[in-house]
């Protein structure tokens, strides 16, 4: 059986802010339906590598290699980027996914409200599609993001911290939601994690992201699996 | 009530004309752009934005450059310095490059005004600016200003609504995040400083902010949000102006503090009344808007001040004079402020206010007291002023060089024409349109 051609692919990668170098010849490959999880310590670099993936960070060398020109990617920030004082309900958030259809002024299709709707339904969002967004929890704003890229069509879904701030319960929620997207829908789910308990049973493979290097790594490669740096992951 | 609601409106639409229109056209743009600036947390923008139009505009004028070049130009430096990546390079917030443009800018006004001889009636005039100030070239300008910097943030309504709530997201989603966010700002600073000469700082932050502020009280989306912006605008701009005609108060503080009752009417309606929904909080605010402006405009006029008394125009000393001065010949000057009538100090401020009152309520009755003011060679600005006010009643420019003294061939040669019309025409009140011979 042969290997499908990565979808991703970083080539001698180094990322820097000014003259701080922040990660170093980084080569990676990511497959299609992978669900990846980037683990490492505080200010390792994980953000600015998926930064980077998507086209938000300039690399100082290397090359990255995407199908993002013809495939926009899904991106969930941190809930934090979102200015929650925005007169917006969770339907406008998940309508903004359609942008790359709609462009500047066309108006959208029934069937545009339709697809919207059943995302809001598909995330056990049905009933709250009409509400504020900032009246949502956080597990809920969450979800209407992730419905948000898939109404962009993506086949890619790169997340920061997606269970940053919130509650044990939503936390599970989420990241089963993500990995049903990945072994059922087929999509590329590449997050930033903190902790590991929550993805150890739904993966074999993570990207160890740490001192200025990255590389996908199984579990029982990974350090701390090792007992070192175990501290802080 | 001694005049009816529709009697006193056509009145004011008679009084302020072309400037009524305009008015609201500044508070639509003004709302239109208030409710991102409010919601990209860069109030403080709007606020030196607005100051430095006002130096601008004291700047243009000291130049002789026309008002709107300068009050562009200050506006334009506020707009690239916020551009540059003050945060990374200083490590300071934003906010603080903002307080320091906002400081330079109030004091470089006055110190620009100071040092011209300016008066502290010319001073207010800039920092608040009046409607009923505005000359045709004013109207002119600020609409080819006002109607493609809106159209503009119509047309990109979407991706900058986007843009704005989140960037990063809008980015990877192909919106072009910061020339997007650059156009908002240039749009912005253009339509502060067109609107700044006759709506004046109070008013144009007023529109900026607490006309948005009312909006997100009283609606979750963003749609519904602009439209009440523009409506609240519109209710408080028409209804301040009929208050301040009624009780002969200032135009643009009567519209500012009418904006701040609407803002409290609209949190009381949230906050001190919690059976009101979202849908209740908006027809609440304006019944109650509504029933404020209903009382101050029915007080029956004994209430008021007798002082207050509107309908009758204030006796002009401009009219008095033209009245005299239409033989051949120039008139005196009006208004002197010294006993018995001596001219104790040229008070250019007071005096270039009447001309200009005189030229705007009488028109060519006007011109006479004009001429004998510009004779006097004031300070540019005020000669600036009158010139504006003259050709306007001219219906065309008199060609007056504002940099020249009046001993100047070519002024010379324009009071000559202009007497010589004056001369040759009857006289009466109604002649802002007349051409005079020349």
């Amino acid at each position: 059986m042969t290997e499908p051609e990565p979808i991703i692919r970083c080539r001698d990668v180094t990322l820097a802010y000014g003259q701080d170098v922040v990660l170093e010849k980084v080569d990676l490959e990511i497959a299609p339906g992978s669900f990846l999880p980037f683990v490492g310590p505080n200010g390792a670099g994980k953000t600015t590598l998926l930064r980077a993936i998507l086209g938000l960070k300039e690399t100082e060398a290397g090359t990255i290699t995407t199908p993002f020109d013809r495939l926009p990617p899904g991106f969930v920030a941190q809930h934090q980027s979102i200015d929650l004082l925005f007169p917006v309900v969770a339907r406008d958030i998940v309508m903004m996914g359609l942008f790359p259809r709609l462009g500047w002024w066309r108006r959208p299709s029934t069937e545009d409200r339709r697809q919207v709707d059943r995302l809001l339904v598909r995330f056990n969002l049905g009933a709250h599609g009409g509400k504020a967004f900032h009246e949502l929890s956080g597990g809920m704003r969450q979800k209407v993001l992730i419905a948000r890229a898939l109404a962009a069509g993506a086949e890619v879904l790169i997340m920061d911290e997606p269970t940053a701030m919130l509650d044990a319960d939503s936390e599970n929620e989420l990241i089963g939601l993500l990995h049903d997207l990945a072994v059922r829908d087929g999509k590329t789910v590449l997050f930033a994690q903190h902790g590991l308990d929550l993805v150890r049973n739904l993966t074999s493979q993570v990207c160890w992201v740490h001192r200025g290097r990255a590389a996908v790594m199984r579990w029982q490669d990974l350090p701390s699996a090792r007992g070192e740096e175990a501290a802080h992951v | 009530m001694s005049e009816s609601f529709f009697g006193m409106l056509a009145t004011v639409l008679d009084i302020y004309g072309a400037a009524f229109p305009v008015g609201l056209a500044i508070a639509a743009a003004g709302a239109l752009f208030g409710v991102f600036v409010v919601l990209k947390r860069v109030v403080f923008i709007g606020v030196t934005l607005s100051e430095a139009a006002a130096c601008g505009i004291a700047l243009g004028l000291l130049m002789g450059w026309h008002p709107f070049v300068g009050a562009l130009l200050t506006a334009m430096v506020v707009v690239v310095l916020l551009g540059l990546p003050f945060e990374r390079w200083l490590r300071l917030p934003r906010d603080t490059l903002l307080g320091v443009l906002f400081v330079a800018f109030s004091g470089g006004s006055i110190v620009l005004v100071a040092k011209s001889g300016f008066g502290l009636e010319q001073v207010k005039t800039l920092l608040f600016g009046s409607l009923l100030f505005a000359s045709s070239q004013d109207l002119w300008l600020i609409m080819g200003v006002l109607v493609p910097c809106t159209a503009w943030l119509l047309i990109s309504l979407r991706p900058t609504t986007y843009a704005f709530l989140d960037p990063d997201a809008a980015s990877v989603l192909g919106i072009p995040v910061k020339a997007l966010e650059l156009a908002f700002f240039v749009a912005l600073g253009a339509v502060v400083a067109a609107a700044s000469k006759i709506a004046g700082v109070l008013l144009i932050f007023c529109y900026l902010v607490v006309a948005p502020g009312v909006a997100l009280l009283l609606h979750h989306r963003l749609g519904g949000v602009l439209v009440i912006a523009v409506g609240v605008a519109w209710l408080a701009t028409v209804g301040g102006i009929l208050v301040s005609y009624r009780f002969d108060l200032p135009p643009n503080q009567t519209v500012g503090l009418l904006h701040c009752a609407m803002f409290l009417l609209a949190v009381l309606t949230r906050t001190g009344l919690p059976g009101l929904s979202w849908g209740k909080g908006l027809p609440a605010t304006v019944v109650g808007t509504l029933v404020l402006l209903g009382w101050l405009l029915t007080i029956p006029s004994t209430e008021v001040s007798e002082a207050g008394a509107p309908p009758q125009p204030p006796a002009c000393p401009v009219c008095q004079a033209s009245a005299t001065a239409l033989s051949p010949g120039l008139p005196t000057a009006p208004v002197m402020d010294g006993p018995a009538g001596e001219p104790a100090s040229p008070n250019w401020p007071e005096r270039a206010r009447q001309v200009r009152e005189g030229l705007h309520h009488h028109g060519r009755a006007g011109i006479p007291a004009a001429l004998a003011l510009l004779r006097e060679d004031p300070p540019l600005l005020f000669r600036s002023q009158v010139v504006a006010a003259l050709d306007q009643a001219l219906g065309a420019p008199s060609g007056w060089q504002i940099r020249a003294p009046a001993s100047d061939p070519a002024n010379l040669a324009v009071l000559a024409r202009c007497l010589g019309g004056l001369a040759t025409v009857s006289p009466g009140h109604s002649g802002t349109g007349e051409k005079i011979g020349r």
